[in-house]
């Protein structure tokens, strides 16, 4: 049986979605069995960010009301991986259309059929917000190192210790090291110490990451991006809590700068 | 090694002041007033255990009892003010008896104090942590009575 793990954050725009994408393709990259549940329900945006919006037939309502005949209808699964499907969310119908007892009904099936299964949560601390955590084993807070994030951050820490979602882990998204470091943002330690919890990860700011999801690709699947890297050792600590410890993914030196810039301008002349 | 991108930002764009530390301090005090505003029972529960741990000791005023978070220069203060009634006289002998500080612990009486109706006794019990709490009502208090006047 495999585990529910809620990406969730309570600040919208800090990187859910894109956290949510990269670690099941990172995961179905791996070899384990993934699905990703879409639960922004009304503002659905996992089946675009992983490319498969033009083949939403039911989704996540559809399969709690029960208008297919299983779950399995519903799932859409991704030709680039060999075993990672999507449950996407409703988009015409309002958060209120589940609730959190048929989320944890739901999870329950899902679990059987496999490894990991991430529930993308919505912004918020209401009805969405309850949904997504009601059947979730784990949880991955997603913060960015700004005041109104790492606010937002604590009090969702709170909820899920509330509901006792016992050790949710910290994923610090669009850190950059350069400000850090002339100490205009606030640092790794910094957050650390204020949220109190498990650090799992630290996405550094790319720019890859638009172009990633313009594309439909997550950056997991790009080898030089340093998000993509980023994922991968997360992912690696998500399979094996074992694996080295957090650290920056790569240092921006100039060797760094150089190689992005020779990479960038050989794709590009790819597509010309 | 050497970074040019920096060197070249300090030059032309001047210098940029420290902003982390005052995140990080703003973060830190707003965090205290959120986790016990979104908690209403945790401050409920710890005025109750605090009643029922001073009770102990003296016989407070728990309705007009005023308890809350303060903000004071760059700290979060948990400010209490605990009317005193009375001083519990045995429990005031007793810890007299068990917690007699050394004579140089004792600390010179608070002028403030010494102004209340607060029985004697119950000042050299003053052992550390054990009765701050009846000090601080009882300065409360007389800076009450003062304004009042």
């Amino acid at each position: 049986m495999g585990k529910v793990v809620v990406i969730t954050s309570g600040k919208g725009g800090v990187g859910k979605t894109t956290c949510t994408a990269n670690l099941g393709a990172g995961l179905a990259l791996n070899g384990h069995s993934v699905l990703l549940v879409d639960g922004d329900i009304g503002l659905r945006n996992l089946d675009l960010v992983m490319g498969l919006e033009n083949r939403i037939v039911f989704d996540l309502v559809d399969v709690v009301e029960k208008k297919c005949r299983t779950f399995r209808q519903a799932l859409i699964k991704d030709k680039r991986f060999e075993n990672l499907h999507l449950l996407p969310a409703a988009q015409s119908r309002d958060k209120d259309a589940v609730s959190p007892e048929q989320m944890q009904a739901l999870c329950a099936e899902l679990k059987e059929s496999f490894d990991f299964v991430l529930i993308d949560s919505p912004a918020g601390i209401e009805h969405g917000f309850r949904n997504a955590v009601a059947g979730a084993d784990e949880a991955i807070v997603v913060t960015n190192p700004e005041v109104s994030a790492i606010r937002d951050a604590d009090r969702i820490v709170g909820l899920l210790e509330a509901q006792e979602k016992s050790n949710p882990r910290l994923v610090i998204n669009r850190y950059k090291q350069d400000m850090a470091r002339r100490g205009q943002m606030l640092s790794i330690q910094d957050v650390k110490e204020i949220l109190g919890i498990e650090l799992l990860g630290i996405v550094p700011e790319d720019e890859g990451i638009l172009s990633a999801s313009n594309k439909g690709q997550p950056a997991v699947m790009d080898r030089v991006s340093r998000a993509g890297e980023a994922y991968r050792q997360i992912v690696a600590r998500l399979v094996d809590p074992s694996s080295p410890p957090v650290g920056m993914p790569t240092t921006d030196s100039w060797m760094d700068r150089l190689r992005r810039v020779f990479t960038v301008s050989v794709g590009s002349s790819g597509v010309h | 090694m050497f970074d040019f991108f920096s060197f070249f930002n300090r030059i032309f764009g001047g210098t940029r002041e420290d902003t982390r530390s005052a995140a990080r301090d703003r973060l830190r005090l707003v965090l205290v007033s959120d986790r016990a505003t979104v908690a209403p029972h945790l401050m409920e529960s710890l005025r109750n255990e605090l009643i029922e741990v001073i009770s102990r000791y003296m016989e407070i005023d728990t309705r007009s009892m005023q308890m809350g978070l303060e903000r004071h220069e760059g700290a979060m203060a948990l400010a209490a003010n605990i009317p005193v009634r009375s001083v519990h006289r045995s429990s005031a002998e007793m810890a007299a008896v068990s917690l007699s500080p050394p004579p140089t612990a004792r600390r010179n009486p608070d002028p403030e104090v010494e102004s209340l109706e607060v029985p004697a006794a119950s000042r050299p019990a003053e052992a550390p942590g054990r009765l701050d709490n009846s000090r601080l009502a009882a300065r409360r208090r007389t800076r009450r009575h003062k304004r009042r006047a």
